[in-house]
């Protein structure tokens, strides 16, 4: 039985963790506010960007195999994935759920004898792969809020120029979904080619019947432009989702933590008081004994 | 609310980062590839591609607002003047001595470009560079105007 010096040392050791996770917690509550904020700020662009892609789809009656970035490769030699994990652990099976999808999609086209070069954000995800062994094509590693949109050009700049020039015939992003602070939704999407059905589906009716443009310069040209513009966004947006599923993530672990701290200091407050508890009796049956003998 | 006597504009400023500015005015002034272009209120539908400068928004009270802008576009459309910019800031906000810092990195980054000493985990395009220190050039300038 352990004497009461050490449970008493043990329940210090636990509250102290109990005080760090309790902080870690709160930091990251705060910063996923932040990053929640974050997102709802970029929200108008995107929509405008949207529905100006819309227009401009309708308008041009636009034929996919005229623009780089809407036409499909028929022939699938060599993909891109694009994962975006964190930076930092403790945020539970955040990176390693993320990582596990992105590499199974690697190892489903490698089993097709399909090649992919494999971009990674956030240094959990860079460690893990090179951990099993992954090739890494480009690692993106610190990235922070304010970096976050610079990054997304970077990527999107790199994955672009390679489906262009055929390098490469099909890029996957996979990440995290932001639902909510305690849903983990990782998701596989395709962003390039560009898929159709949202280029094509938001387009408010009024919007579309009254388009008798002028345009500076030829609207062929402003909707080749918007469309790298418009993957980018998607993949800035994709870095916030993340950062904001990583604080949740990291505030529902935490929290978790300290959960189980408080249980382990309630048990271990419990197995103190019976070992206090247990030497009493002993110190009063052997008093009362001593008594007895003596009075005997 | 009925139809006003005085048609309106609306102008809509938001960059990724967030909305910058957003209400009525009485003309706008945006810089595009080709030049500057004025927008008053039942200006005919319009898409452009907006280019790295000021624009300018003068408000009902008669008051100019600039704003330094970076690449984007602009679309015309129901009185309504909606611009995308990848960045854009109201002058009186822009942050001078951060521009300057920008600049000094990207000119920094450039010459490591040219003698070869660009460090192995670090890739430099001199395209972008060169762009990020036109940005940084046009809010300094845009900063003066204030």
């Amino acid at each position: 039985m352990p004497s009461l010096r050490d449970i008493r040392r043990r329940i210090v050791s636990v509250q102290n963790t109990r005080k760090i996770t309790k902080a870690m917690e709160m930091v990251a509550a705060a910063r996923l506010r932040r990053a929640q904020l974050r997102i709802e700020s970029t929200r108008p662009y995107a929509l405008d960007m949207l529905e100006f892609i819309g227009q401009l789809v309708r308008y041009l009656q636009v034929d996919p195999n005229e623009y780089p970035l809407l036409r499909k490769h028929e022939e699938i030699k060599r993909v891109a994935v694009i994962a975006l994990t964190a930076d930092r652990g403790m945020c539970g099976a955040f990176n390693s759920n993320i990582m596990r999808r992105a590499l199974e999609r690697v190892d489903s086209y490698a089993a097709q004898g399909i090649e992919s070069d494999l971009v990674i954000l956030g240094r959990k995800g860079f460690s893990t792969a090179r951990f099993q062994g992954y090739r890494v094509d480009k690692a993106y590693l610190d990235v922070t809020e304010q970096t976050a949109f610079l990054d997304a050009q970077a990527i999107t700049e790199g994955v672009i120029r390679r489906y262009t020039n055929d390098i490469i015939d099909r890029v996957h992003l996979v990440y995290n979904r932001f639902k909510s602070p305690m849903e983990q939704y990782v998701t596989d999407q395709i962003l390039l080619p560009i898929q159709e059905e949202l280029t094509s589906l938001y387009c408010p009716l009024d919007a579309c019947e009254h388009m008798d443009f002028l345009f500076d310069p030829s609207p062929e040209a402003i909707l080749a432009d918007l469309l790298p513009s418009y993957v980018e966004i998607a993949v800035y947006r994709a870095i916030l989702e993340g950062m904001a599923s990583e604080h949740g993530a990291r505030m529902t672990a935490m929290r978790a933590a300290s959960d189980a701290a408080s249980e382990m200091i309630d048990d271990l407050t419990l197995a103190m008081n019976r070992v206090r508890q247990a030497s009493i009796t002993r110190e009063i049956l052997e008093v009362v004994a001593g008594a007895d003998a003596l009075s005997g | 609310m009925t139809e006003a006597e005085t048609p309106s504009l609306y102008l809509d400023l938001v960059a990724p980062s967030g909305r910058v500015y957003s209400g009525e005015v009485a003309m706008v002034v945006l810089p595009v590839s080709t030049g500057e272009v004025g927008i008053l209120p039942r200006h005919a539908p319009f898409v452009g591609q907006l280019s790295i400068g000021r624009l300018r928004a003068l408000t009902v009270d008669g008051d100019w607002l600039n704003f330094a802008v970076a690449e984007g576009f602009v679309k015309v459309q129901f009185g309504k003047v909606t611009v995308l910019a990848d960045a854009a800031e109201r002058a009186e906000a822009i942050d001078v001595e951060r521009a300057q810092r920008s600049i000094e990195r990207a000119l920094h980054r450039l010459e490591m470009y040219h003698t070869g000493t660009v460090p192995e985990d670090d890739h430099v395009d001199p395209f972008r560079e060169q762009l990020a220190i036109k940005r940084a050039r046009n809010r300094i300038k845009v900063a003066g105007t204030v």
